[in-house]
């Protein structure tokens, strides 16, 4: 009788515990998805950090010099805020062209200087571009705030993460073009 | 004069993320056969040719966990890699999880686990390690980085990975009791 009581109790605590684990995961499935999506799509990974609750990949495509970069903070790993909020995760798509002149990241610079300035550039859906002059670079970023229960159930694809990731990687590489024609 | 210095910084990214190409071919695998990220490590600042990633494994009734950890030795600079190649060190852990509470199963995992605590790792060899509810089993290989990087270099992936979930799971099988609950991973 003790025995089959002792065996309920670690059940009961492991069912609990393992929710707390799944919630305490998310975000590493989902940046697993999206590399999985984007590696087997011919993209190259060229950049993975994580601290194990924000997470940068940086991609090239396999046939040309096109960047992109996925930053994933986990904003609601305690289960108590996912079952409230929903397991929501900041993510920040970035889209990379290789510049042709000087001229064109020097501006992307002063741009993203100009716009830290401003108090809204870190909203939602707020376009911010940057140049990189090391690796001659010019990136368009939008940040977004995704709920993980549309894209998973446990570690089930519902629907590709990387499918919505890729539709605002076209609509920055649209806006990047423009910006650089000028 | 632009693209010449982003032409060199560019063949010079390309080597430096070798290991990441690496990497990355490896979770894509993973995915494919339905194994998820669960974890992921990329190590201090001054080592960064070390990451970690941790996947669940719940197409497999025995696994728990696996985790495949890629350790960059060589290869960093151009001169580096044209002489010795960018040689790095590939560790599976495979992990088995008995959810049991009777006290006599516990108790015989406990003597197991004292039996195994000095065991050390070997190159190439399949390391068990016991430590209370969880068995794990480790095997470590050298690879060239160069053959695992691009995509035509798929199949060699999958079929070093399955060679090495396949040692590890076989000395794991005989570890699995039956759980209380079901294995969440």
């Amino acid at each position: 009788m003790g025995e089959a009581r002792f065996t309920a109790l670690v059940a009961a605590s492991w069912k609990r515990y393992n929710a707390w684990e799944y919630s305490r995961r998310a975000d590493d499935v989902a940046l697993g998805a999206v590399i999985t999506s984007y590696v087997s799509a011919g993209w190259r990974l060229i950049d993975l950090e994580s601290d194990g609750t924000s997470h940068m990949v940086r991609f090239q495509a396999g046939q040309g010099t096109d960047r992109l970069l996925v930053r994933l903070v986990a904003l609601c790993e305690d289960p108590v805020r996912a079952r409230a909020l929903g397991r929501l995760v900041e993510v920040q798509v970035a889209y990379g062209l290789r510049a042709n002149d000087f001229s064109a990241i020097k501006q992307a610079i002063k741009d993203e200087l100009k716009s830290n300035m401003v108090e809204n550039a870190s909203e939602p859906g707020v376009i911010t571009v940057d140049g990189d002059m090391s690796t001659g670079y010019v990136y368009a970023t939008v940040p977004l705030i995704l709920d993980l229960d549309d894209y998973f159930d446990g570690f089930t694809v519902k629907a590709p993460i990387a499918g919505d990731l890729h539709v605002a990687a076209q609509s920055l590489h649209k806006y990047l073009t423009g910006r650089l024609a000028g | 004069m632009l693209k010449l210095l982003t032409d060199f910084a560019a063949r010079s990214e390309a080597r430096e993320s070798r290991d990441e190409a690496v990497v990355g071919q490896i979770i894509a695998a993973m995915g494919r056969r339905g194994f998820p990220t669960i974890g992921f490590s990329t190590g201090l600042a001054e080592d960064s040719g070390f990451q970690a990633v941790q996947f669940a494994t719940p197409a497999d009734p025995v696994l728990h966990t696996l985790t495949v950890v890629l350790d960059r030795k060589t290869g960093g600079g151009a001169i580096q890699e044209k002489i010795i190649g960018s040689k790095a060190t590939l560790r599976m852990v495979a992990e088995v999880k008995n959810f049991i509470a009777d006290p006599d199963d516990l108790l015989a995992m406990w003597r197991t686990d004292a039996r195994n605590i000095l065991r050390m790792p070997m190159m190439g060899q399949v390391r068990l390690d016991h430590q209370l509810n969880t068995v794990t089993a480790t095997k470590q290989i050298l690879v060239e980085l160069t053959e695992y990087d691009g995509p035509e270099d798929t199949q060699r992936v999958e079929q070093t990975l399955w060679a090495l979930y396949g040692e590890l799971r076989d000395a794991l099988t005989p570890y699995k009791r039956a759980s209380i609950v079901d294995d969440p991973m």
